[in-house]
């Protein structure tokens, strides 16, 4: 964690006593969400878990952040919430930087259409500026090992190398801050070399991530804060090695 | 922003599937030409028929619209789950989409009429780019309720299949009932109204400018209300999608 020099103190996030109720069953989705629309009731209904509980944390700029914890913990919610795909239950989360992006596996873009097509996509969805978007499409393909099969239908690649593209097409951004849901440990040895110098450039230049993994090394070698989830309640909080040292939970 | 963007992935797509097709544009109004040609046939000509084609066309571009809106949830949650703020943009994409393939169906219906009538050509007949769009919109905001609702119960998900049938049956084009229930339906239903408007045009030359100023409202706010609806509940039904 050396390269960390933390010498910027701003605070980007702070979350103060977030929770979120999320619904296990998956008959009546249609009245339960329109219950949630009309009523916005607190009221506890069949099925209804506790996601995520009172998780109050937050990030100075350079900082980097592992989520870690058993499956169904609450780190994809949590990831989910501060990239404002869901709508917290209860409590706040408040962002000071803008350019942030967020990374999960699954993307659907237009499988039957070439890749390059497809990269032009992401720079419209990235809003990249008309005149950057050839040295975007050109780097991305580079990146991803892609150039040569711009042409060939996104369909014809596997789910890996879909990824790829969209991990190459985001690191092309150069956002304040990554929030990483399980995606870094894709491709083969050479790319996983090629994301990791990116990732320590995107470190190293002041960027922060907030990474979701199971793996520990990798929670090692990018993040000097962990947060340990347990059933939707934040179990600790602090610097990486001290947190590890303690909790054998990723071993 | 947003309707830049929405303008700039709606170029990008349809310059890659035009591209990426033999027929390129000519898909966009052969399926159009192909039900003129049939019922045509049918009906072995005749003004009975040509009006049927007409309505043929006109009902065919009201149901790809509201195809195109009902499976905007199925086709966008995982892009919306990354990227939350996209949703404007992709309702422009939509919405453009819909309307340039719906205007692609105008000139068949010039043709047609130009062709197999004696009605000459009125300048009040280019009101139809102006009308064309505001029907679009209304199905395609009634495609994206239908995008929420089926995307969170299947059974509606195969009811939204059943719809394009329900609007032939309620919408004057193939079955005019004097009265009962089909009939009072008809009455209530916003595309029989547009219907007789674009009728009007046609026969009468005539713009009915009451009737056009409150659909051309009731159209406009109920697409506002839609678009609004659809990005009010994308959150809760993202929870939805785990």
């Amino acid at each position: 964690m050396d390269r960390r020099a933390n010498n910027n103190e701003s605070v980007i996030l702070t979350v103060n006593d977030l929770g979120k109720v999320l619904n296990r069953s998956s008959h009546g989705a249609l009245l339960r969400v329109l219950s949630n629309l009309m009523l916005k009731t607190s009221r506890k209904r069949k099925d209804d878990f506790e996601a995520l509980r009172e998780v109050s944390f937050s990030l100075k700029k350079g900082d980097s952040l592992g989520i870690i914890g058993s499956n169904g913990a609450g780190k994809s919610t949590l990831l989910k919430l501060l990239a404002g795909t869901y709508l917290p239950t209860n409590g706040s989360i408040q962002w000071s930087c803008e350019n942030r992006v967020y990374l999960e596996r699954n993307i659907r873009l237009y499988n039957d259409l070439p890749i390059i097509h497809n990269v032009k996509t992401l720079a419209i969805l990235h809003g990249i500026n008309p005149d950057q978007q050839e040295s975007f499409i050109h780097e991305t393909l580079e990146f991803a090992g892609l150039s040569n099969l711009a042409s060939t239908p996104l369909s014809k690649l596997s789910s890996g190398m879909k990824l790829r593209l969209l991990m190459a097409s985001y690191f092309w951004l150069n956002p304040d801050v990554m929030l990483v849901d399980e995606a870094l440990e894709v491709g083969d040895a050479i790319f996983r070399d090629l994301i990791r110098k990116k990732m320590n450039s995107f470190l190293s230049r002041g960027g922060s991530a907030i990474i979701v993994s199971h793996q520990d090394k990798l929670i090692r070698r990018y993040c000097n804060r962990i947060l340990v989830l347990d059933k939707g309640r934040v179990l600790d909080f602090g610097e990486t090695n001290d947190i590890l040292a303690q909790y054998d939970i990723l071993r | 922003m947003a309707v830049y963007t929405g303008w700039e992935l709606f170029k990008n797509h349809f310059k890659a599937t035009v591209g990426s097709s033999r027929f390129g544009l000519l898909w966009e109004i052969l399926p159009s030409l192909f039900w003129c040609v049939v019922f045509i046939y049918i009906q072995e000509g005749g003004s009975a028929a040509i009006r049927l084609a007409i309505g043929m066309v006109i009902y065919q571009m009201i149901t790809d619209s509201f195809r195109s809106g009902s499976g905007f949830f199925h086709k966008n949650l995982p892009l919306f789950i990354q990227k939350p703020g996209m949703i404007h943009a992709t309702i422009i994409h939509v919405t453009i989409h819909s309307i340039i393939s719906g205007l692609f169906k105008v000139p068949i219906i010039y043709a047609m009429l130009l062709l197999f009538t004696d009605i000459p050509f009125h300048i009040v007949w280019l009101y139809f780019f102006l009308v064309f769009p505001l029907m679009i919109i209304l199905s395609l905001s009634l495609g994206l309720v239908f995008s929420f609702a089926s995307y969170l119960n299947r059974d509606l998900t195969q009811i939204s299949y059943i719809i394009p049938l329900l609007i032939l049956v309620f919408t004057p084009i193939i079955f005019i009932p004097e009265n009962g229930f089909v009939s009072v339906i008809q009455g209530i239903n916003p595309f029989s109204h547009w219907l007789y408007l674009l009728k009007g045009l046609l026969l009468n030359s005539a713009l009915q400018v009451e009737r056009c100023i409150f659909l051309t409202l009731g159209s406009t706010v109920i697409f506002g209300f839609t678009w609004k609806f659809i990005c009010y509940t994308m959150p809760y039904v993202a929870e939805e999608a785990r």
